[in-house]
């Protein structure tokens, strides 16, 4: 069993070293070994941007499986994701607020993405708050996610309002960064988002025990136990994270925390969560980098890969699970 | 005396007490019945044994220490329970379940050793679910779900067991099952068993101690000695709802007696005292001063009774 899990992950991560490495390949210009190495060479930036964008997806593949690993798990449902929350929605909100008020204010090209960075960021840590003051007021936990879907809504329908009043270059931005920019991540944020996504990773290592415990209901959780109060705060803290500042770095990338969870369940036991917290990691990391590639071939931006790749595949979960 | 659980002075409850003053002791080896009706507070005071609401007053103890200065992992080492619910997912499977038992022993619960392994075979093999083993738990009857559920306590590897109404939802086959099983835990393997019921008649059978949960107190004692002292529990009210029924004089076996009374109450709202039945010889005679027959079957009589009455026979 043992090694059944090993040959897994061996072939999964095989598949992600070759992605990785035709994800560095695949782009207009023609790259060598000695692009990445040497910074004298003139494609030099060219292969920075491509090794950002690689780490992004592992970083990305790491973080937003996890995120709705947590959440399906903890809710039992197999249909939560990190959009349950609200923090995908609320993210783009704020990222909304700023691109359309700042439109009349000179911003130099070099502050505009760390203010967007900071805006999404700031909007996910006040929908933390959010949630983990009214998490106390809700005994059943299914009313998270409720709030979580009323709030997506309204910021929804806020982006909506402000959509009417906006020049169009500014409509245009903020569209472009729904979209899901997987290659304009520098390296400074990207190490930021490495921090980030390993403090989320800490919090869901904390949490897969006390998630274990859970799976029997609450009055048996107490007998092992188990702290919901506690736990409730560990997965809403280590998910908001980990989809949070993937979010705020890379733009909204919709799908992938539900859908990945769901293939980690059919290729091994779904009551093993250690197993499959790690298969969840290395297929979203393989995943994101495919989709990177087919992204960069296709020139689509990758939420338009992602959500054509995801909603059959939800859809079929649908249809199977009515059966 | 080897006392394992020990309640001293206890009261329990939520804002007001349900059940005060209790004071009582169990040992291992022991089978205990927690008896009491809906609502009077059986599940509140396995609650409080399990430390999991707090005590209005007095103290709960395991092997001398107190509940409230264990933590719950001590508590599980000492206690496993089984509750009458629990949320079950597709995802689990008899193996998976009974697994879980082990979840206290380790601290990230990621991979058992060889040890625990076998052990949970061992105990799959002694509830014969070994064909069971790897089917998951939604496609399961309820009386093996309940036995995978006392699987999971047994691997935990607790001394002292709590089963919440146990038997509850349960055909009479699964539920004598579960009771021998529960039996032969305490008898064989010197667990302490607590077990809450509805059906003080299987129930009395398998415990050696009733707790009676009655008018905001618990009655303690000796099993057989709580029912004879208490003959309002034999008399269930199930058996008595006709007011204008009055039985006849009935000469036979303990059942045959009870299912003849359930018959002729359920069929006659008058006053038979003049009539007198009695069983032998796996027939049943009616007689009255002036009247006397056979019959074979309750109809039988039943017919022979509403044409008796009609006739009017005095006494």
């Amino acid at each position: 069993m043992k090694n059944k899990f090993g040959i897994i992950c061996f072939f999964i991560i095989c598949g992600i070293i070759i992605s990785f490495l035709i994800n560095l390949n695949v782009g207009y210009a023609k790259l060598n070994f000695y692009d990445f190495l040497n910074s004298e060479k003139e494609n030099f930036q060219i292969a920075g941007f491509r090794i950002n964008r690689a780490l992004a997806m592992i970083l990305a593949g790491m973080a937003i499986p996890t995120s709705g690993f947590l959440l399906q798990e903890y809710f039992k449902n197999p249909l939560a994701g990190p959009d349950v929350l609200g923090i995908t929605s609320v993210s783009s909100l704020f990222v909304a607020f700023y691109i359309f008020f700042s439109q009349n204010i000179l911003i130099p090209d070099f502050l505009q993405n760390s203010f967007i960075t900071l805006s999404s960021i700031l909007g996910s840590v006040v929908l933390m708050m959010l949630l983990l003051l009214f998490s106390n007021r809700f005994r059943d936990k299914s009313f998270i996610i409720i709030f979580g879907f009323l709030i997506s809504a309204l910021a929804g329908a806020v982006v909506s309002f402000l959509q009417f009043y906006v020049e169009s270059q500014s409509l245009k931005n903020y569209i472009l960064w729904t979209f899901g920019a997987n290659n304009q991540a520098n390296f400074s944020q990207i190490s930021i988002l490495s921090i980030l996504v390993i403090i989320g990773l800490f919090f869901t290592f904390k949490s897969i025990k006390p998630l274990i415990g859970n799976s029997l209901g609450s009055a048996y959780a107490q007998s092992f136990g188990v702290s919901q109060s506690k736990l409730k705060i560990s997965i809403i803290v280590a998910s908001s994270i980990l989809s949070a500042s993937v979010t705020a770095f890379l733009g909204p990338i919709l799908f992938i925390g539900v859908v990945v969870p769901h293939f980690c369940r059919m290729l091994w036991n779904p009551a093993q969560l250690w197993h499959q917290w790690i298969l969840n990691i290395v297929l979203g990391i393989f995943i994101m980098q495919v989709f990177s590639i087919i992204s960069e071939i296709s020139q689509f931006p990758i939420n338009i890969i992602t959500t054509f790749f995801g909603i059959p595949v939800i859809l079929l979960m649908l249809v199977k699970k009515n059966r | 005396m080897n006392i394992f659980l020990e309640i001293k002075n206890t009261s329990i409850g939520y804002s007001e007490p349900l059940i005060s003053d209790i004071s009582t002791s169990l040992e291992l080896g022991e089978v205990c019945l927690l008896m009491g009706n809906n609502g009077i507070g059986k599940t509140t005071l396995i609650k409080s044994i399990l430390g999991q609401n707090k005590l209005l007053n007095g103290e709960i103890s395991i092997k001398g220490k107190s509940i409230q200065k264990l933590n719950p992992n001590e508590i599980a080492s000492q206690i496993a329970i089984v509750f009458s619910k629990a949320e079950i997912t597709d995802n689990y499977t008899v193996t998976d379940l009974i697994l879980l038992g082990k979840y206290i022993h380790y601290p990230y619960y990621f991979k058992l050793n060889e040890k625990d392994k076998s052990e949970i075979d061992n105990i799959i093999d002694k509830l014969n679910l070994a064909q069971f083993r790897n089917k998951k738990l939604t496609e399961l009857s309820d009386g093996n779900l309940q036995k995978v559920f006392i699987g999971r306590a047994l691997a935990q590897n607790s001394p002292f067991i709590i089963l919440d109404e146990p038997t509850t939802h349960l055909d009479e086959e699964n539920k004598l099952m579960i009771l021998s099983l529960i039996r032969n835990l305490a008898k064989y393997e010197n667990k302490l068993i607590l077990f809450s019921s509805h059906d003080w008649r299987l129930a009395k059978e398998f415990s050696d101690k009733i707790w009676w949960l009655k008018d905001k107190k618990l009655i303690s004692g000796i099993s057989e000695e709580i029912i004879l002292n208490n003959p309002e529990l034999i008399t269930s009210k199930i058996l008595d709802f006709n007011e204008n029924f009055h039985p006849p004089e009935i000469d036979a076996p303990k059942l045959e007696k009870e299912m003849m009374f359930s018959f002729l109450q359920k069929n006659f709202a008058s006053d038979l005292k003049k009539f007198k039945l009695t069983f032998k010889n796996d027939k049943w005679e009616l007689k009255t001063e002036c009247f006397y027959d056979n019959y074979h079957t309750l109809s039988e009589i039943k017919q022979s009774l509403q044409n008796l009455i009609n006739i009017d026979i005095p006494s």
